[in-house]
């Protein structure tokens, strides 16, 4: 069992480290298809810096139906990938593990340097923004959803990394800090 | 002497005036260098010692007196003016909303993006049982 922010013992309750729980619900309680987007707050028991902090935001998206493939699932994140930072943009799709998906991969997306290199993208000229999947026959199964029939993805990204990329915030502690002179800018 | 004084006293409790440059001509008039107050402790310097005392007590009460009155005639003359500088005709100033947190900004956004493939928006309780989270 993993440490994090425990509010009571026996019924174990917790602050949720992930916004997947929302997707195991639905999964339960729904019929395919089914097609979701959940947003939310989560909370890890992790150091603060500038890179990370111990509240952050998701969005995690579900898709259940026949037929679905990876080739939707590329084409969903390059809309999304299109839509968000530009239309000239690209992404990249790396092999990855999680664990209710597979095959997973991690999503990169084309450095605004445009490949140049520069300190954002370390040189590599690509952006991770999110990860994601096909969901594992046995999760859909556990679920009560006939592995046989359907197929899906699922995808998960942290909204603070894509804000802080799209508006140039270099550290993430100043998102939670309320400081009225940093938040008068987004107006 | 006294009796001029206390003439004094009574014009200064009668004083009006309607704007603020009147009251400022009365301040002239009384507590000016060459006003009626300076005159008073010019003369004050004539009368017999034996009166000193009383004389000297009632030009203190007529030098406050004056100083109040003033202050209380320039104070409400600005108000005055403040009221008819407001035109309650005019539209109000509207006040001014907060902007949207930057991830707000961005969560709206992607669910924005996915809204349009019809990805239905849910939202959960941020309290879990251990096993929605570990469970194997």
């Amino acid at each position: 069992m993993q440490d994090t922010f425990f509010i009571e013992k026996n019924p174990d309750i917790l602050l949720r480290t992930h916004t997947s729980s929302v997707q195991v619900r639905v999964m339960e309680k729904e019929k395919p298809p089914i097609r979701t987007i959940s947003p939310g707050r989560v909370f890890r028991n992790e150091a603060i810096s500038a890179r990370s902090h111990c509240i952050f935001h998701q969005v995690e998206g579900l898709y259940i139906d026949e037929n679905v493939s990876f080739a939707d699932l590329k084409q969903t994140l390059l809309y999304f990938a299109k839509e968000m930072f530009g239309e000239n943009t690209e992404i990249r799709l790396r092999p990855s593990f999680f664990p209710f998906t597979e095959p997973s991969a991690e999503v990169d997306i084309t450095c605004t340097c445009k490949g140049k290199g520069c300190n954002l993208c370390k040189n590599t000229g690509w952006l991770e923004i999110l990860g994601c999947g096909m969901i594992d026959p046995n999760v859909l199964e556990l679920s009560g959803i006939d592995s046989k029939k359907y197929t899906g993805f699922a995808f998960g990204m942290g909204v603070e990394r894509i804000a802080m990329l799209k508006f140039g915030i270099k550290d993430i502690r100043l998102l939670f800090e309320n400081d009225v002179r940093f938040l008068k800018q987004f107006e | 002497m006294i009796e001029k004084i206390e003439k004094y006293i009574v014009e200064v409790s009668n004083l009006v005036a309607n704007t603020k440059e009147e009251a400022e001509n009365l301040r002239i008039k009384y507590i000016g260098r060459n006003g009626i107050l300076n005159d008073l402790f010019d003369e004050f310097k004539t009368v017999p010692n034996e009166q000193k005392r009383s004389v000297g007590q009632a030009i203190n009460t007529l030098k406050n007196n004056i100083q109040e009155k003033i202050d209380e005639l320039i104070s409400s003359t600005k108000k005055l003016n403040l009221e008819i500088k407001i035109d309650v005709t005019l539209p109000g100033d509207s006040l001014k909303l907060g902007s949207r947190h930057p991830v707000n900004i961005i969560k709206n956004r992607i669910v924005r993006y996915f809204h349009i493939l019809v990805f239905l928006f849910l939202k959960v309780q941020k309290l879990k049982t251990t096993g929605m989270f570990f469970r194997h």
